[in-house]
C-alpha cells in the first residue's frame, strides 16, 4: 500500500517525464503514434539548444532530424530513470559538437543565417523574431545555451548544469546576469524596434559572434569527451 | 518584465521558429533505414499457424544451419576489413575469398565517393579500382593533396600484409597519373579497445587513429583532438617530417606539399624578417610542423652570434613566430649527430615545467607569458620553455625523457605582470563613457544607432571595451581602452 503511494506521487511529479519514457518505450516497439507524440514534445527544446549552440537554422534542422533518428535507434537500449529529456538533449548536444568540428575539419564555421531565416517563416511573430534575435547577439554562447535549456526545455539550473558540464553555481550567475540582459535589452529595444521595423533583421550577424564561437568550442568539446566517457561506462 | 513572462516568450518563439513537420522526420528515417518501422497490425495471427511455424521454422533452421555453417563461413563472414582514407573514409569488409560483401561510407565524402555504386559481390581489386577511380573523379586526389592511407584489421597476420602489399602495389599503380604520382600510406590494424573509443569519438576510422597516435608519439606537444582533424595528406606530411625508426606505417611516394610554400620560400622569408642574407648563416634547418592550428615551417638558423627561430605559416608564408637569442656556443653536449632521437616516454609538458619552475625557485601558477615548444634534433629530445616573472625573464631547456635540465637563463627585463599592475590602481571608464567616445569618433549621434553591444574584455593584461554597432549602412567595430580611453581600433564597413 504505501508502495502503492510513493509511486503515484512520483508519477504525477514527473508525469512529462513518464510520457516522454512511455513514448521513447512505444517507439522502441515501432510504434509511430508514440513517435508523433515525441517529435511535438521534444522539438522546440532539440531545435532551440541546437540553434543556440549552432547559429544556423539550416544545421539547427539537420541536427533535429538526426536527433530523432538517434532516439528511435537507440530507444531500445534506454533504459527509464526519469530523465528522458536530458537524455534527449545530450544527444542533441553531441550531435551539435560533432557539427562544430566538421566544420572546423573543413576550416570555416557556419553561416549565422538565422536572422534571414526568421524573417521568412511565416509562424515566426514579430515579437518572436525580436527575442530570437536579442537571445543571439546580447547572450554570450554559453548564457544562450543556458536560458533556452531553462525556459524552452524547462530543465533545473542542476540538470543544466550536468548537460553541459559547468559547475552548478556558474550556470545559477550567468542565467541571473543573462536574464537581466535581456530584459534590459528588451525594454530598451522596444522604441527602436518601433522606428526602424525593418531594420533589424535584412542584414546580417556582427562579425563578433563568430569569435564567440570559435573561443566557445575546444572548451565544449573537452567537456564533450568527458561527457563520451562516462556514457561508455 | 517579469522573469516568468520572459521565459514563456523565450519558450514560445523558439516553439513557433522550430520546424513542425512530424511526417517529414519520420519518412526520412524511413528512407535511410529501410522497413524498420514494421506495422504493428501485420503481427496479429492464428495461434496454432504461429506455433506450427514457429516449430517447423527451428526445424528448418537446424537442417540448414548445420549445412549453412561451413558455406557461410566462406562466403559471408567478415574475414577482413580494409579502410580507405583521403578525407572521404570508406570501409570495405570482405570475406575469405576476397570477395565484397559490404562497403560502407564512414563520412559525408565517403558516401559521395561510393554514389550509386553496389559493390557488394565483387572482386576486392574491382572494388578498390572502382573506389580510386571515383576519388579521383570526384577530386579528392590531386595534385595538391596525393595521400591516401590503406589500412587492413583482420584475424591472419600473415593474410593481412600480403592483403596490404597487394593493395599498396595496386593503389599507387593507379595513382600514377600522368599529372601527379600518389603517395600510398599502409598500415596493419592492432586495433584495441581505447584506439576504437578514440576513433569513435572523434568519428575517424580506427586506422587513421592509429595513424594519428604513431605521430603523437614523435613529440607530446601533439594532441589526438588537434591531429585527428588533418587530412591524411598532411599528417603524412608530418610522418615524413618526424621520420622514426619505429613506425609502423610502410610509406610509398612522396606526400605532395604543393598546397604550401615550400622550404626556399620558407627559409627566404625568415631570411627576410631576420634581415639578412642566405650567405650570412650557418646551420640551417627546416622542419614541417603542425602549430597552434596552422602547417608552419621552422626554420633554424644561426647568425653573428645570434640563434633564429621561426614559424613560417606554410600557406601564406607570414611569419607567425620570430625568436633571436645570443648563441651560448651549445649549452648542451652535441650527441653523435646519426643518432635518432629516442621517442617514447616524455614527461609531460606540465612536469617539465614544474621542473623548470622549481629550479628557478617561482611559483608555477605565478609565471606568466610562458610558452613552450618540443624540438627533436642531435640525439636529443628537448622542451624549450620561456617565461617571464617578476621583472625577469627565464629560458630554460629540459631533457624530454629524463626531466634534466640542460640549460637555464635568467635575463633581467623589468617587466612586471601587466594583470597585477592593472588591478589595485586603475580605475575604468564606464560603458556608456566608452560607448560616446566611439560614436564621437565616428560621428553618429546616439539615437541613429540601430543596435550597439559593448563588451569588456581582458586582452593582454590590458582591459579593453568592444563595442560594435550599426548606423545608417554601416557597421563599426571599436576597441577603446578601457582605461584611458584611448581608441586601439576602429573599422568601419559597409553593411
Amino acid at each position: 500500500m504505501i508502495l502503492c503511494m510513493t509511486s503515484t506521487n512520483e508519477t504525477k511529479l514527473s508525469t512529462e517525464a513518464n510520457k516522454l519514457e512511455d513514448c521513447i518505450l512505444r517507439i522502441s516497439q515501432n510504434d509511430r503514434e508514440a513517435f508523433t507524440v515525441l517529435y511535438k514534445e521534444i522539438r522546440a527544446s532539440v531545435y532551440g539548444f541546437a540553434l543556440s549552440v549552432l547559429k544556423n537554422c539550416h544545421d539547427a534542422e539537420d541536427i533535429l532530424h538526426d536527433c530523432y533518428l538517434s532516439v528511435i535507434s537507440s530507444a531500445g537500449s534506454y533504459r527509464p530513470c526519469g530523465k528522458p529529456m536530458a537524455w534527449i538533449l545530450t544527444i542533441t548536444r553531441n550531435l551539435c559538437l560533432m557539427k562544430l568540428r566538421e566544420y572546423r575539419r573543413m576550416g570555416e564555421l557556419p553561416d549565422e543565417d538565422w536572422e534571414k531565416y526568421l524573417s521568412e517563416k511565416e509562424s515566426v511573430s514579430h515579437e518572436d523574431r525580436l527575442i530570437i534575435s536579442e537571445c543571439m547577439l546580447t547572450l554570450s554562447d554559453t548564457e544562450r545555451q543556458i536560458v533556452v535549456l531553462h525556459a524552452v526545455a524547462g530543465f533545473k539550473h542542476r540538470e543544466i548544469a550536468g548537460i553541459l558540464g559547468l559547475p552548478l553555481p556558474t550556470v545559477l550567475s550567468k542565467h541571473s546576469r543573462a536574464l537581466k540582459k535581456l530584459k534590459a535589452h528588451l525594454t530598451k529595444e522596444d522604441h527602436f524596434v518601433n522606428d526602424f521595423p525593418s531594420a533589424h533583421f535584412v542584414t546580417s550577424a556582427p562579425p563578433a559572434a563568430h569569435i564567440n564561437a570559435q573561443s566557445a568550442s575546444p572548451a565544449q568539446e573537452r567537456n564533450d569527451h568527458k561527457d563520451g566517457n562516462q556514457e561508455s561506462q | 518584465m517579469e522573469t516568468k513572462n520572459l521565459n514563456d516568450k523565450i519558450k514560445n518563439a523558439f516553439t513557433n521558429a522550430a520546424p513542425d513537420d512530424p511526417e517529414a522526420a519520420l519518412s526520412l528515417y524511413e528512407e535511410r533505414k529501410g522497413n524498420y518501422m514494421i506495422q504493428a497490425e501485420t503481427k496479429k495471427s492464428n495461434t496454432w499457424i504461429r506455433k506450427f511455424s514457429a516449430v517447423a521454422a527451428v526445424f528448418v533452421l537446424i537442417v540448414v544451419g548445420c549445412f549453412g555453417f561451413l558455406f557461410y563461413n566462406v562466403n559471408y563472414a567478415v574475414d577482413s576489413t580494409i579502410s580507405l582514407d583521403i578525407n572521404p573514409s570508406i570501409e570495405i569488409r570482405v570475406n575469405q575469398k576476397e570477395r565484397v560483401l559490404d562497403v560502407i561510407p564512414l563520412n559525408e565524402d565517403g558516401r559521395v565517393v561510393i554514389g550509386n555504386m553496389d559493390l557488394s559481390g565483387s572482386d576486392l581489386d574491382v572494388a578498390v579500382n572502382a573506389l580510386i577511380g571515383a576519388m579521383l573523379r570526384e577530386g579528392y586526389l590531386n595534385e595538391l593533396s596525393n595521400s591516401i592511407l590503406v589500412s587492413i584489421d583482420g584475424s591472419n597476420t600473415q593474410k593481412n600484409s600480403q592483403l596490404q602489399e597487394k593493395l599498396t602495389a595496386e593503389i599507387s599503380s593507379l595513382l600514377n597519373t600522368g599529372t601527379f604520382s600518389g603517395a600510398v600510406l599502409s598500415q596493419t590494424v592492432t586495433a584495441n579497445d581505447d584506439l576504437r573509443k578514440l576513433a569513435d569519438t572523434y568519428g575517424i576510422t580506427v586506422g587513421k587513429a592509429q595513424l594519428v597516435q604513431q605521430i603523437m608519439n614523435t613529440s607530446p606537444l601533439y594532441t589526438f583532438e588537434s591531429l585527428a582533424g588533418l587530412s591524411i595528406n598532411e599528417l603524412n606530411l608530418l610522418l615524413e617530417s618526424h621520420s622514426t625508426s619505429e613506425s609502423t606505417v610502410s610509406s610509398v611516394g612522396t606526400a605532395s606539399d604543393k598546397a604550401y610554400i615550400g622550404t626556399d620560400a620558407a627559409v627566404a622569408a625568415a631570411l627576410t624578417h631576420a634581415g639578412l642574407s642566405s650567405s650570412d648563416v650557418s646551420a640551417l634547418k627546416t622542419e614541417l610542423d603542425w602549430d597552434d592550428g596552422a602547417m608552419v615551417y621552422e626554420v633554424e638558423f644561426v647568425s653573428g652570434g645570434y640563434e633564429y627561430e621561426y614559424d613560417i605559416d606554410a600557406k601564406t608564408g607570414a611569419v607567425r613566430k620570430s625568436e633571436k637569442e645570443r648563441d651560448d656556443g651549445g649549452s648542451r653536449p652535441s650527441l653523435p649527430s646519426d643518432q635518432t632521437p629516442a621517442t617514447g616516454d616524455y614527461i609531460s609538458v606540465d612536469s617539465a615545467k614544474e621542473i623548470a619552475c622549481a629550479h628557478a625557485g617561482v611559483p608555477v601558477d605565478g609565471i606568466w607569458d610562458f610558452s613552450i615548444d618540443f624540438e627533436r634534433d642531435d640525439g636529443w629530445s628537448i622542451y624549450e620553455m620561456d617565461f617571464k616573472y617578476d621583472g625577469y625573464e627565464y629560458d630554460y631547456e629540459i631533457n624530454a625523457i629524463t626531466g634534466d635540465i640542460l640549460k637555464s637563463e635568467k635575463e633581467y627585463d623589468g617587466s612586471y605582470n601587466p594583470s597585477d599592475g592593472q588591478q589595485g590602481q586603475e580605475t575604468l571608464i564606464s560603458e556608456e563613457q566608452a560607448n560616446q567616445i566611439a560614436l564621437d569618433h565616428a560621428g553618429v549621434s546616439a539615437t541613429d544607432v540601430l543596435f550597439i553591444k559593448t563588451e569588456l574584455d581582458r586582452d593582454d593584461g590590458r582591459s579593453v571595451y568592444e563595442i560594435e554597432f550599426r548606423a545608417g549602412a554601416y557597421e563599426y567595430e571599436y576597441e577603446i581602452n578601457a582605461a584611458t580611453g584611448d581608441i586601439i581600433k576602429s573599422e568601419k564597413e559597409r553593411d
